[in-house]
């Protein structure tokens, strides 16, 4: 209720702003659109699943001439600030396992870092980088986007039987969560946590390198890998986003590419965005709007490559 | 036993106290972010048309930081950083303070873990592994 009142007043405050500062130019289409097209990728992505990040990346990547320092850095701020508003209900009803995330956000971090940090670094060999990231990310989103066909409804079971391995158990890894849809305790281990703690690096890596989110990769890494429920998992992954991220944007920070007056509008209007569309969903058909998802991650994802391929070829 | 109960006895205090620390600290910095923002457009349109005129145009980073010059403009660039600190150091104020709660419960293993985050948060944010994307 208090992230809806603030979001919402914050948000009108801005406009009253922008009006009453006898903006009447370009540049306030642009703000006023900004914060609009924000609001649908938050109702869009609460609605299929996908993370806000995720798709507000590659779309201002592809289709706007921001430069693309500043987009990343928004992007892993919306990122970090839908984990942030998220982890007090997901820790609270202990959907979310702590340990567990304390233990992932070793590698998430520091490889969050390293990406961010080489993100940068190809930036700055200019025109050459810049088509190298843009590829790079084209080739990521169509990737993801082939993922959200292709994954299932993801119903999960109540019969954990997997062991978990020793290291787990003596982190205290282990847990239980209350599933209320079922009226009941399921108990859970974890398992594969090496393997789990390995793909994290990769995942951190990506992360930080191109500004996204990361429940794409962390919540199959968490349900698949290391064999924990699906609930437990997104909520998990959710909260270790909001400690990686932040420190991966503090490399954009470091480096001047978080602009306020780009990025507040952003936030605001994804978390008004996801807010909605947490209301509706129990009212709307989703699955032509993830068909929507998939067509747009597409289209992005093309462009990304169109924009890059040309600069890579004359270097080739 | 009710589930809500189930919920109260197992649910770990250092959890909740996390969760609710970053919940409070994410708003709280973007509504100052959002209040510096409406004054720089409000008393210093100038800066707020550079810079939105910069996005635009593509300009880097270091362009666009020209975009805040004058001291009233710097002023108000100081609330935004403040803004902006508050909003990257909300986790690392969450895990200090899981970490304190881990220490009174004698739990050798998680304090350190979350120490070990809290460093790379910290050394993260200090910009002391740096790179100086021009």
């Amino acid at each position: 209720m208090l992230i809806w009142v603030v979001s919402y007043m914050t948000l009108g405050m801005l406009i009253f702003a922008v009006v009453g500062g006898g903006f009447l130019s370009s540049q306030v289409i642009f703000f006023t659109s900004l914060a609009c097209i924000c609001v649908v990728i938050g109702i869009v992505a609460a609605l299929t699943g996908v993370g806000g990040a995720v798709l507000f990346t590659p779309i201002m990547m592809a289709f706007t001439p921001i430069n693309m320092d500043i987009i990343r850095s928004t992007g892993l701020a919306i990122a970090t600030m839908s984990s942030l508003v998220s982890s007090r209900q997901y820790l609270g009803s202990n959907l979310a396992n702590f340990r567990l995330v304390l233990v992932s956000s070793v590698p998430y971090t520091l490889f969050a870092i390293i990406g961010s940090l080489l993100g940068l670094r190809i930036g700055v060999l200019g025109s050459l980088g810049k088509a190298v990231i843009r590829f790079s990310l084209g080739v990521l989103v169509l990737s993801i986007a082939v993922l959200f066909m292709l994954r299932g409804s993801g119903a999960g079971n109540l019969s954990y039987t997997v062991k978990g391995d020793k290291l787990a158990g003596l982190l205290k890894l282990n847990s239980t969560y209350s599933d209320y849809s079922l009226n009941t305790i399921v108990k859970y281990n974890v398992g594969n946590l090496q393997w789990g703690l390995l793909s994290l690096m990769g995942v951190g890596l990506i992360s930080g390198m191109f500004g996204l989110g990361a429940g794409w990769a962390i919540v199959p890494i968490y349900s698949m890998l290391m064999q924990l429920p699906l609930k437990v998992a997104a909520a998990s992954s959710l909260v270790l986003i909001g400690i990686g991220d932040s420190a991966a944007m503090w490399v954009y920070i470091n480096n001047g590419a978080f602009i306020p007056l780009f990025a507040v509008p952003c936030l605001l209007g994804i978390v008004i965005g996801a807010r909605v569309g947490s209301r509706i969903m129990p009212k709307i058909k989703t699955s032509y709007l993830k068909i929507l998802v998939v067509i747009v991650m597409i289209i992005a994802g093309l462009r990304l490559l169109q924009q890059s391929l040309s600069i890579l070829m004359g270097w080739l | 036993m009710s589930l809500s109960k189930v919920i109260t006895s197992e649910t770990g205090q250092e959890a909740k106290m996390y969760g609710n620390i970053v919940f409070l600290l994410a708003i709280i910095s973007v509504v100052i972010l959002a209040v510096s923002c409406i004054l720089i457009m409000l008393r210093h349109s100038d800066a707020a048309y550079c810079t939105i005129g910069g996005l635009l145009s593509g300009d880097p980073p270091s362009e666009l930081k020209h975009c805040y010059s004058g001291a009233v403009t710097s002023a108000l660039g100081t609330i935004e950083s403040i803004g902006m600190t508050l909003f990257g150091v909300s986790t690392t104020i969450g895990l200090a303070l899981s970490c304190i709660i881990y220490m009174l419960r004698k739990d050798p293993i998680y304090v350190s873990i979350t120490l070990m985050i809290m460093v790379m948060l910290i050394v993260s944010a200090l910009g002391i592994i740096s790179i100086n994307a021009g």
